[in-house]
Order: C-alpha cells, then structure tokens, then sequence
C-alpha cells in the first residue's frame, strides 16, 4: 500500500539517515517494484530475487549514510545495490545449484515459476530497453549489466578483440539512452 | 575535452549503470563538477533510467516488507552486547542471590544446632538425673527387699526395745539370729540426734554392755545390720558423744531398751 504522504527527494534522505520508519516504508512501497523487477531480470528465479530484494532493502536501511546524494539519484544508488546483490546471488554455489534444478527458465519464466500474471520479465522496466537494441549489442549490455561480467571476461566468451568490446559496449549504451527516451 | 563528444561516449551511462571502471568514474566526478552540462546529461540519464525501470514494474511478493522489517528489528531488540551483558547481569544476580540464601541459611542452622545443642544437654543432665535416682531406688529396693527377707525369716528374733524415761517416745526393734549371731536393727521412732552426737547399740550380756556398733542411719523402714552378738539377754540404745576414745564403755543415757 503506497502511502499517502509524498516526499521530495532531498526530504526522503535526510528522514532515512535519521532512521525514519515512515519514510522508509514509502521507500519501500514507492521503489521496491522496480528495484524487484531489475532483480528478476539478472536472478530469474523468483524464491532467489525474493531473498535478494529482501537482502538489499536491509542494506539500504543500514547504509544509507554512505549514499552521498553529490555522486548522484537516491534510485541510481538503490539501484546499483541491488544490481551488485543479485550479481552476487548468481555467482553463489547455492544459486547455481537451484538454477540446474530448474532448468533456468528463460523467457518463459514466470509461467514456470507459477506466478498468477504471465507477465514476461523481459518486457518490462530497462531490459525491455535493451531488447530492443541490435543483437550485437543487446548480448553485450546482457553480459555487462545483467550477468555482470568485465571487458576481458566478455572479450573471451564472445571471442571478441578487448578493443572491440569496448567500443560496442559504448555504442550499445549510447543507443540504449535512446530508447530509454 | 570537448564535452558533447564526451556525452556522446557512452562513458557517462556506463558509470550510472555501475560497469564503468574507477578512471572513469573519477573522470565523470571531475566533469561534473566543472561542466554543468555533463552534470545536466547525468541526472537526465538517472532520470531516464528511473523513469523506465519504474513503468510496469513486478510488484514483489505483498509478505516481503514484513520480512524485512522483522529482519531490522530483530538484531535491534536483542543486540549481541545487552544479551553478554544481561547474561553476566543475570549471573551477578544468582550469585548474589546464593549468598544471600547462604547466610540466611547458615544463620538459620545455626540456631537451629544451638537450640539442639541446648536440648540435648539439658535431655543429658535429666538422663544422668534419672540414672543416679534410679540407682537410688535400686538401693533403696534391695534395702527394702532385704528388710522383708528379714521380717520374715523365723530365725531372726524381733527384740522390741522401748523408750526410756530420757526418750519415753523412742522406739527401735532389733533382729537377732541366734544361729548366725547377725544383728539387724529397724529405727521405728528414732528422732535425728544433734550433730555431734550418735547412738550406739548394746547388747546387755550377762550384765554386761557389749558394743554393737553405731547406728547411723535413724530413720527410714530399713533395717540396719549391726555386728554379730552370739549371746544377750537385752539390747540398748544410748546416745554418744561422738569421736570418744573408748567406745566399749556406755556414758550417755539409755534412750530404749527390750529383753528377750
């Protein structure tokens, strides 16, 4: 339930660096959507992006004194906890373990995972962004933004020149802000 | 630098999405703080970003939010150092607690072993009591006993001895065994002579005083044995000065006196 007070930006952080309960559970109902949804899309399994939300928002809670508001958006910083949490979920043993247990269900992923709405985690949020991009590039922000990987690590598993996928890499990023318009 | 064709990079989103490298985002800090325009082209990126990642967003599972909570709670109602410090508050409490009990509990024994120790010797001295007087009454048992024995032993032959014209009141009577020549004498009616003063028995023979022995004991049912007389033909009681040289001789005054 979204709660019926609204805050500026600059009000939400000052109230959540005096640990104001309010103004963390409209933090919670006014993001979590979203940050769950970027989740999903690098975990895919639901029981793990549960876990990891729940991991991150805990986290937000605690250290949001080392959110300095000069390097950039509340969102950008939630947004970059989240991502490097669930990054973390799918490089631990125990992930990996449940992902071959079930298959790793792709696209498909909520019809699998019996969710009541069929809705494609891909259609949504910044990944629908990037599926629009060419398929060069779009397999490129895949294995940088959402499975995590560094240059070097892309270079070999796309058997690509180290120079090559940085250059495509930042095309890709430019062409993406265009579709994030 | 030429500043659009920096916007233009890549490098800027690249540092917002968090898969730049630390040069570039120390480069971006740098630009920002002396571009306004680089700056403007950050926060609209965020902007965008924000913006996409919130339309159609999954809602996550509705039980989350308590989730979390109760995870923040948890360690904020029972954190580790109250928990060491509530055991060791615990445990100074016990402790204090034990001894307290102790004391309280060696005071109460205490009173309790003197309050025994009080009764058992006064349980003692009544029990020595009752012995001394039980033997008393063993003594005085065989006394009897042996008086009866006496009385009525038909070889012992009752001399009354009747009071004088000194002691007309008195009386006493001996037991003679002719046989055995024991002398047994009962105090009927003797009164308590003054202190240095004591009775004697005689046995009157052929005329005669002989000693029979003083008599000590003057009141009571017991009879008293006295020294053998193998012959009389009277006993006496006189009343002595004590501590005199020749007893063989009477010099006080007859108080009774019975033939046979």
């Amino acid at each position: 339930m979204p709660t019926a007070v609204t805050y500026t930006e600059h009000e939400l952080v000052t109230l959540l660096k005096q640990r104001d309960q309010q103004a963390f559970n409209y933090l919670y109902d006014h993001y979590s959507a979203a940050l769950y949804t970027v989740i999903l899309q690098v975990v895919k399994l639901r029981e793990q992006a549960d876990d990891t939300l729940q991991e991150a928002f805990v986290n937000i809670w605690r250290k949001i004194d080392s959110y300095d508001s000069s390097k950039g958006r509340l969102f950008t910083w939630m947004l970059n906890v989240c991502r490097n949490l669930a990054i973390d979920a799918i490089r631990s043993k125990g992930f990996q373990q449940a992902a071959r247990n079930q298959q790793m269900p792709e696209d498909d992923f909520f019809d699998k995972a019996g969710a009541t709405t069929a809705l494609n985690v891909d259609s949504v949020g910044i990944k629908k962004a990037v599926e629009k991009l060419k398929p060069e590039h779009r397999v490129l922000i895949d294995l940088a933004y959402f499975k995590g990987y560094t240059h070097e690590e892309i270079a070999g598993i796309e058997n690509l020149p180290l120079g090559t996928v940085k250059t495509r890499i930042r095309s890709a990023l430019t062409q993406l802000r265009t579709q994030l318009s | 630098m030429n500043i659009q064709e920096y916007i233009a990079s890549g490098k800027l989103e690249a540092c917002v999405l968090g898969i730049a490298s630390e040069q570039e985002l120390q480069e971006l800090e740098q630009l920002c703080q002396n571009y306004p325009g680089v700056k403007a082209a950050k926060e609209a990126f965020e902007l965008q970003l924000e913006a996409n990642a919130m339309a159609n967003a999954i809602p996550a599972p509705a039980h989350l939010k308590e989730k979390i909570w109760q995870q923040l709670d948890a360690p904020a109602k029972q954190p580790a150092v109250v928990k060491s410090f509530g055991f060791y508050k615990y445990a100074a409490a016990a402790a204090v607690i034990l001894l307290i009990s102790s004391v309280g509990l060696n005071w109460y024994f205490y009173n309790k072993y003197q309050k025994s120790l009080d009764q058992y010797n006064s349980l003692y001295a009544s029990t020595q009591q009752l012995a001394k007087d039980n033997q008393a009454k063993q003594t005085q048992l065989s006394q009897y006993e042996s008086t009866i024995q006496l009385l009525s032993n038909p070889a012992y032959v009752p001399v009354p001895l009747n009071g004088q014209p000194v002691a007309p009141n008195s009386l006493a009577t001996v037991y003679w065994n002719r046989q055995t020549a024991e002398v047994f004498l009962l105090s009927n009616n003797l009164p308590v002579p003054a202190a240095d003063m004591q009775y004697q028995l005689w046995a009157i023979v052929d005329g005669r005083p002989v000693d029979a022995g003083f008599i000590e004991n003057t009141n009571g049912n017991a009879v008293v044995k006295c020294k053998n007389i193998s012959a009389a033909q009277a006993f006496a009681i006189t009343l002595e000065k004590k501590g005199r040289t020749d007893i063989t001789t009477p010099q006080g005054a007859i108080h009774v006196l019975g033939k046979i």
